[in-house]
């Protein structure tokens, strides 16, 4: 599959890349008023939770590996 | 390209936030892991364009949401679809109890688009500014904050946490809502 970017003139960044990606759901009418500040509140404490939950996981070994991996090749290459 | 030894502890000290975010984006810790790895591979070979003293962070959460997205577009919208149809599966409604828990969480977070959870990630979680969330992105602000808001809207959707008078249609929210209540 080839894909053929048109009008792009070389520009590295293309802005309607998400525009695509939220059809379908209802969210987005821009009529809709925020939420209230107590489910703002109840959804940034789950984020957080779910993140630091990841964060608190040791790194992998085989991230750890690369890692040496990378620093030995710069090391050889001095 | 020699790496100095702040630069190093910087890079390590980022690793377990990138994988965070990695984990917020693809919803696999799996496919997260080959996320970051090829995110440093390619960090790695560009480390000559990062300037010592600016936010290395951002720069590294930023090559890895472009190696994501262009995983993303290589693999083709039908995995994601797949993926979706098995998310949406896995999301049943909202646990009995009235305590949501973490995988309750997770499964609403992973149905969203992934340009609004990846802003809401960023800017809820990952302690970014909307400004440096904007330059991650390459986008605008505005746009970063009309994702935030979808986002949190969906969100809010998703784990039945909307207020009862905004959806008398959906049975389910009206039942909690009762529950509440009662």
């Amino acid at each position: 599959m080839t894909k053929v970017r048109r009008g792009s003139r070389g520009a590295p960044k293309k802005k309607k890349k998400g525009d695509t990606m939220y059809m379908g759901h209802g969210s987005e009418d821009p009529a809709k008023p925020p939420i209230d500040s107590r489910i703002q509140h109840e959804i940034g404490k789950h984020l957080r939770a779910h993140y630091d939950d990841v964060i608190s996981e040791p790194v992998p070994d085989r991230i750890m590996e690369l890692l040496e991996k990378l620093e030995q090749s710069v090391a050889q290459k001095r | 390209m020699a790496v100095s030894n702040a630069l190093r502890e910087d890079l390590l000290a980022s690793i377990p936030n990138l994988r965070a975010f990695a984990v917020s984006l693809t919803g696999s810790s799996e496919r997260a892991d080959d996320l970051v790895q090829e995110t440093l591979v390619k960090a790695w070979s560009k480390f000559h364009t990062f300037q010592e003293g600016t936010n290395l962070r951002a720069w590294l959460f930023t090559i890895l949401r472009n190696e994501f997205y262009s995983q993303l577009r290589k693999r083709g919208r039908e995995v994601e679809d797949a993926e979706g149809a098995y998310a949406a599966r896995l999301a049943t409604q909202p646990s009995q109890s009235s305590h949501m828990d973490l995988s309750d969480f997770r499964r609403a977070l992973v149905q969203l688009p992934p340009d609004q959870r990846e802003a809401l990630v960023l800017v809820g979680a990952s302690g970014f500014s909307y400004e440096e969330a904007a330059e991650i992105c390459g986008c605008a602000v505005g746009t970063i904050k009309s994702r935030v808001s979808r986002a949190r809207n969906r969100l809010a959707e998703l784990l039945g946490l909307e207020p009862g008078e905004t959806h008398a249609a959906d049975p389910l929210a009206a039942t909690l809502t009762t529950r509440t209540i009662a």
